[in-house]
């Protein structure tokens, strides 16, 4: 029998019992799982350990908080474990046997060292067929513990044991492609996105509001001359309104048309600043089964390939020319017998960029036009810009001409079956660096595929992909080691 | 048949091709002997998956059945593999190595590794025109685990000339060619074996 005192049954209560064990054993099965991943010891570096403590202990901070959890937000921490829960997917899938691992961490260090030591990279693939970069995730997890008042972030943030000044992004190539180092230049685009997104929230708003009212007004004057070709079926009076409710959707289209479309372009210019030539050629490769001149409206907001192939190859201008190289007291012909069917390969890039079809599609609509016209009125400036944010040392762009020895070397390894990891011969040598080797590995690739259009048998390109992702990882340990050996001898 | 010294091995490196001798990278000149090249373990390796299989048929298995004996591990610099007594692991070198057509090249373990019971290879020899890092056939002699580390110098290559110089060295029908890892075993690919070996007459 129910004791006089108990309280009468009520939905609210009876659903709050079930969440309070429900989460519990919700929440240590996450820690648990995340723990798994902790002590797999299948990872090719400890990035994905990483994000895998991250997880395991913001579910614990979650579980120990919950019986001071009030009952109306209960609903709420279950939805937050169900999300963090799914981030370990990302570590799930970036073991050894799903990633090229032997690139793994030569590519970390590189990201890193262009974007900041706190930054961490975990490389999974993924079954669509894209690149992308998902994260920040610790900032992420941050915003999401932040309201909580039941919890103070300085508990969540010391439980990470350190992780919580780190910045750890996932980022994804397509499965299929895994073995596929040379198309995995266009990682060089991916972490594009962080200095993209750093200059978009910087500078944008400032650089549309002074630009907002022209282009408005513009819009407005084209919207006022379609209808008073193709009058709307309302009273004239609503006119008027009519125009200013479109001219208000038309802007903010305009708007986002512009962002999206500089965060991408912000992004290609990062990746060939980094990689040169490499980044083109993968850009290239990736866009060839993708119609090139689509607008920005009928494909996620992104800007036609054959506009960002064009100011892709711009940027590669001085690569594409034929010229005299000084290497130190000796002149070189650029691009030369060895570079050459690379240079000319791409030298028809511009070819593809000659024809305007892309800019007629963006022109044919007043939200796309507005847009381009100011990224075009504006674009030297703000890729310089963005480009500032990357290190010192990373100040002058990648370029393929003022390295004509090297790759010649690198590619004539290749010609013999070796891997392409190092420059010169014992005891004059030192390793290659990753933007070497994958430019070489196209020169390579491009110049076989034009002495015979047959040559790439899943045999042959294997055997590529092989050598060159053994050349990065012997070029890393070689970096890393490389100077302790020698020190020890001296 | 007389066996490359320093200097020979030197003037090889920087032969004009195809009679180039390759060895990449040479970390540290400790590597260098009098008439030897230490060469360091790779951080991959085979092991044996002992519960997912019975008596293994060498010549009646297909290569996808030997992929389920064995598996592929890597072990991060830095990280140590440990080989148990009595274990068999396919371990190979750091180093990618190419053979001109008139070399060819013995392999060795290190006798300091050989005292605590490490056998390093036993297929020791490798012909003219092999290119690719080496396989090595590690197993604990001994009766205490051993951590190894990728990285360590495991052994030693020694070079002979060969002569007279054979044209397409290591060309046509070879099993294991540019490897990177090691190698799982193609012994099935061995049509001779089939003629003698119990399984494949009981089939017929």
């Amino acid at each position: 029998m129910p004791s006089i005192d108990a309280p009468p049954w009520s939905e609210d209560n009876w659903r709050e019992s079930i969440l309070r064990y429900q989460l519990r054993v919700k929440g240590e099965t996450i820690e648990r799982l995340a723990e798994k991943f902790e002590y797999a010891g299948d990872f090719p570096t400890d990035t994905p350990v990483s994000l895998a403590r991250l997880i395991k202990h913001t579910a614990h901070v979650l579980v120990d908080h919950l019986p001071t959890t009030p009952p109306d937000q209960l609903m709420h921490v279950n939805l937050l474990l169900c999300s963090i829960a799914e981030h370990l997917r990302f570590v799930d899938r970036s073991r050894v046997a799903n990633t090229p691992w032997s690139m793994i961490q030569y590519t970390e260090e590189f990201l890193e060292r262009q974007t900041g030591a706190s930054n961490e990279f975990i490389i999974r693939p993924q079954w669509a067929y894209n690149y992308s970069l998902i994260g920040e995730f610790v900032e992420v997890i941050r915003t999401k513990i932040e309201p909580l008042d039941w919890i103070p972030t300085a508990t969540w943030k010391s439980s990470l044991c350190g992780l919580g000044d780190q910045k750890i992004y996932c980022l994804s190539f397509p499965r299929i492609e895994r073995l596929n180092c040379l198309l995995h230049a266009n990682w060089g685009h991916e972490i594009g996105h962080i200095f993209a997104k750093q200059w978009i929230d910087n500078n944008f708003a400032q650089m549309w509001s002074s630009e907002e009212t022209q282009i408005k007004n513009r819009i407005e004057r084209e919207i006022q001359q379609e209808i008073q070709r193709n009058p709307p079926p309302v009273d004239p009076l609503f006119a008027k309104f009519v125009v200013q409710e479109m001219a208000a959707d038309q802007v903010n289209d305009a708007m986002q048309v512009a962002k999206d479309g500089l965060t991408e372009l912000i992004c290609d210019a990062i990746g060939i600043h980094l990689l040169g030539p490499a980044a083109l050629a993968a850009a290239c490769e990736f866009s060839a089964p993708l119609p090139i001149d689509e607008s920005p409206l009928k494909c996620d907001m992104y800007p036609p390939w054959r506009y960002r192939i064009r100011l892709m190859a711009e940027m590669c201008g001085d690569d594409l020319q034929e010229q005299t190289v000084q290497l130190g007291d000796v002149e070189t012909k650029y691009p030369g017998p060895v570079i050459e069917p690379f240079w000319n390969w791409l030298k028809e890039t511009k070819l593809l960029a000659q024809n305007t079809a892309d800019k007629e599609a963006l022109n044919s609509d007043i939200r796309t036009r507005e847009a381009y016209r100011l990224i075009e009125d504006k674009w030297e400036a703000i890729r310089a810009q963005a480009l500032q944010a990357l290190p010192r040392e990373s100040a002058e762009c990648y370029r393929l001409f003022k390295r004509v020895r090297v790759i010649e070397n690198l590619v004539r390894r290749l010609e013999q079956d070796t891997p392409p990891n190092e420059i010169g011969t014992w005891p004059d040598n030192s390793p290659a660096s990753l933007e070497n080797i994958l430019n070489a590995a196209w020169v390579f690739k491009i110049a076989k595929i034009r002495q015979d259009p047959d040559w790439v048998s899943t045999d042959n390109f294997e055997k590529l992909c092989r050598l060159v992702l053994k050349a990065t990882e012997v070029a890393f340990v070689h970096s890393t080691y490389g100077e302790q050996l020698k020190n020890l001898e001296e | 048949m007389s066996t490359l010294t320093r200097d020979r091995i030197l003037e090889r490196f920087s032969s004009e091709l195809p009679h180039r001798l390759v060895v990449t990278p040479i970390l540290s000149k400790k590597q260098l002997g009098e008439a030897s090249i230490d060469v360091r373990l790779s951080n991959q390796f085979i092991v044996f998956r002992m519960h997912t299989f019975g008596v293994f048929q060498p010549f009646n298995s297909a290569h996808a059945k030997l992929k389920v004996m064995q598996e592929r591990q890597i072990v991060k610099f830095g990280k140590e593999f440990v080989l148990h007594p009595g274990i068999l692991a396919l371990g190979c070198t750091f180093e990618y190595i190419c053979l001109p057509s008139d070399v060819e090249c013995q392999v060795e373990g290190r006798s300091s590794w050989a005292r605590l019971g490490l056998q390093i290879a036993t297929a020791t020899s490798v012909e003219p025109g092999f290119k690719g890092v080496l396989t090595l056939e590690l197993s604990n002699l001994g009766t205490i685990p051993i951590e190894l580390y990728p990285g360590v110098r495991i052994a030693q290559l020694f070079f002979h000339d060969a002569k007279p110089e054979i044209t397409d060295a290591y060309g046509g029908t070879r099993k294991y060619r540019c490897p990177v890892g090691p190698q799982f075993s193609l012994i099935a690919n061995d049509k001779d074996g089939k003629v003698f070996s119990r399984q494949a007459n009981t089939n017929d």
